[in-house]
């Protein structure tokens, strides 16, 4: 019997200090060159949202940037075929980042190119907005980053409301404060130019204080699995701000090549509203959500892991043009063209 | 600092195997041995690593420490434990130099019932364990938050050697388990969530790791909750214990996540009657 509880107590005992999570992970993951270019690709072909509608053969690339890669290739040159693949997704939330001994990589799209300029700061600061006649600006103008609002000097009838950047908090306070400003005119310019994206949370929100009911604006399609299909939609029904002071006048949205991300979020929920003109020039796009993380060699990594299809079944990834184009001269130091054609749409 | 752990386990078991003559397995009962109160604060080394093949096979490691708080009142035939356990700390890939953080606080409570002089069983509820990973660099996916109320199967054997070195050991198992992932296979959002195509900006509820409404019910082969645990008296006011604690989700098939945490406390009696 003592022999018995003895031996017990040593295999407890064992059990007790020999338990580890080990026996329950997966195999670390390894850092030679094919295992790094594997991850990436293992990465984009199951994470990446967009292969069919960007038209990006995974396979094919897999099949002829693997067969160049051995033991023997470089850093550098490892570095350079992963970023081949993610210049090929054409997709500015996907992006690739390496440091090597010598060199780094930064890979990824770039949402102007091939698009004209449709905004500049000094001439909106200089000759539309002021101090005077907005909130929200500082002592140096054109760098803000927070919501800027008021009245035209030109027109006191049409409102202004500028939004350079999704990334800020906003409080509820601070968005009725400026809904109560403008609520009394007949149209507001709704100025997002150039506005790159942040928090899709604010833009849907903000998107909300135009709303006088429950409005269907599309769905988000998920990546939910690794296979190729494995997709669930997430229709978007975007219920209108818990507000009195929401507003129902015309709308006018300043688009340019830099509405991207949560700003086509702001887009696409704002898009089925029959008030709301659009005028500018075609946005960026970027309709998914971002995950991103490290290989395992600490090169990091996002993907777009969604897309947004909007009401119209429209796939929004590479931008969509405005209602109304207009050209916006660079060589003007004065004229705003764009705006100017916002204020004659309201007028 | 893992390996010091087992050394310092080894250490002990060596001692007990070198004075196996000596060893004497007594079977005081438990009633005699623990009618008592304890109100305990305890502080100690912890050990922690973590994967998430969702995003990568890398496994993060670290070192960091736990406090705990806690009262253990056993009578006739019952013991109950309450407590708060917080665990915090640092921990890093193997193979490139970015840190993570960790903290984990938990509130439990364990109600065990004696069924013979040497074993009781009863259940263990996690009331709340809260683990938030961040994860320095990174953008969307830079948190990481997992929080589970799970209740457990719970065992506790006690061992009076050579009639007066008591140890406790211990072992929990989850059976059911109520808990939020806050990331999906590819998305910053519970897997449930996108699955059953519910996602939604307006409704805060689905990024708050206290949004209840999206959490799910979990059996162990989904959500498994381990804990082992030794706990040795060194006098009336001072013990020592070793604890294990693994999670592992595998509400994606096949992309599992697995926590594992080991503690070394020191735990002071402020109270023990």
């Amino acid at each position: 019997m003592f022999n018995l509880k003895y031996h017990l107590i040593l295999i407890i005992g064992f059990l007790f200090f020999t338990s580890c999570e080990k026996v329950f992970q997966a195999p670390q993951a390894e850092t030679d060159n094919l295992s790094i270019f594997d991850e990436y690709v293992k990465l984009v072909r199951e994470k990446y949202a967009m292969l069919e509608f960007k038209g990006v053969d995974i396979k094919l690339l897999d099949d002829s940037l693997r067969a160049t890669i051995n033991a023997t290739t470089s850093d550098n040159e490892l570095a350079a075929k992963i970023a081949t693949i993610t210049n090929r997704l054409r997709d500015g939330h996907s992006s690739f980042f390496a440091i090597t001994a010598d060199s780094f990589f930064f890979s990824s799209f770039d949402l102007y190119e091939g698009y004209p300029i449709a905004f500049d700061s000094t001439i909106l600061y200089s000759h539309y907005i002021t101090p005077a006649n907005m909130e929200g600006l500082e002592s140096s103008p054109g760098m803000e980053d927070r919501l800027t609002y008021g009245k035209l000097t030109q027109d006191h009838q049409i409102g202004y409301f500028r939004l350079p950047s999704f990334n800020v908090e906003i409080s509820s306070e601070e968005l009725e404060t400026a809904f109560i400003t403008i609520k009394d005119t007949k149209g507001l310019i709704l100025d997002v130019r150039g506005n790159g994206g942040g928090d899709p949370a604010l833009a849907t929100t903000l998107a909300s204080y135009f709303m006088s009911e429950t409005t269907y604006t599309g769905f988000e399609r998920f990546k939910t699995g690794p296979g190729s299909n494995d997709f669930t939609d997430s229709p978007s029904h975007v219920e209108p701000a818990d507000s009195e002071n929401k507003y129902t006048n015309p709308v006018v949205v300043l688009t340019d090549r830099g509405v991207y991300s949560a700003t086509t979020t702001l887009a696409y929920n704002l898009d089925p509203l029959p008030q709301v003109t659009f005028i500018g020039q075609r946005t960026g796009g970027g309709s998914g959500s971002v995950a991103d993380g490290y290989l395992a060699n600490g090169w990091q990594w996002s993907l777009s892991t969604s897309e947004f299809i909007d009401y119209q079944d429209r796939h929004l990834d590479d931008g969509v043009d405005p209602d109304i184009l207009v050209d916006f001269n660079p060589e003007s130091t004065t004229k705003d063209e764009i705006l100017e054609r916002a204020i004659l749409e309201l007028q | 600092m893992k390996k010091s752990l087992i050394l310092l386990a080894g250490i002990v078991f060596s001692h007990l195997l070198c004075s196996q003559t000596d060893v004497r397995v007594t079977s005081n009962s438990l009633t005699s041995l623990e009618s008592n109160t304890r109100f305990y604060l305890g502080a100690g080394p912890a050990i922690a690593s973590f994967q998430d093949v969702k995003f990568s096979n890398v496994v993060l490691n670290g070192t960091g420490a736990i406090i705990t708080l806690g009262r253990t009142k056993s009578a006739a035939n019952k013991y109950v434990n309450w407590g708060v356990d917080v665990q915090f700390g640092g921990m890093k890939p193997e193979h490139f130099n970015t840190k993570a953080t960790l903290i984990n606080p938990q509130i439990f409570y364990t109600h065990l019932r004696n069924i013979n002089d040497n074993l009781r069983i009863g259940v263990r509820w996690d009331i709340m364990d809260v683990y938030f990973r961040n994860w320095t660099g990174l953008g969307n996916n830079e948190r990481y938050d997992l929080e589970a109320s799970t209740l457990n199967a719970a065992v506790q054997y006690q061992l009076v050697l050579k009639g007066q070195h008591r140890f406790h050991l211990g072992l929990s198992v989850g059976l059911l388990s109520f808990n939020r992932e806050g990331t999906g296979f590819a998305f910053s959002g519970p897997q449930n969530v996108l699955e059953d195509g519910d996602f939604n900006y307006q409704d805060e509820a689905q990024s708050s790791p206290f949004g209840f409404k999206y959490y799910e019910l979990e059996t162990l082969n989904e959500y498994l909750n381990l804990r082992t645990s030794i706990a040795y008296d060194l006098s009336k006011r001072f013990s020592l214990k070793y604890s294990w604690h693994l999670r592992h989700s595998t509400e994606v098939k096949d992309y599992a996540l697995t926590t594992g945490q080991h503690t070394l406390s020191v735990q002071f009696n402020l109270i023990n009657r």
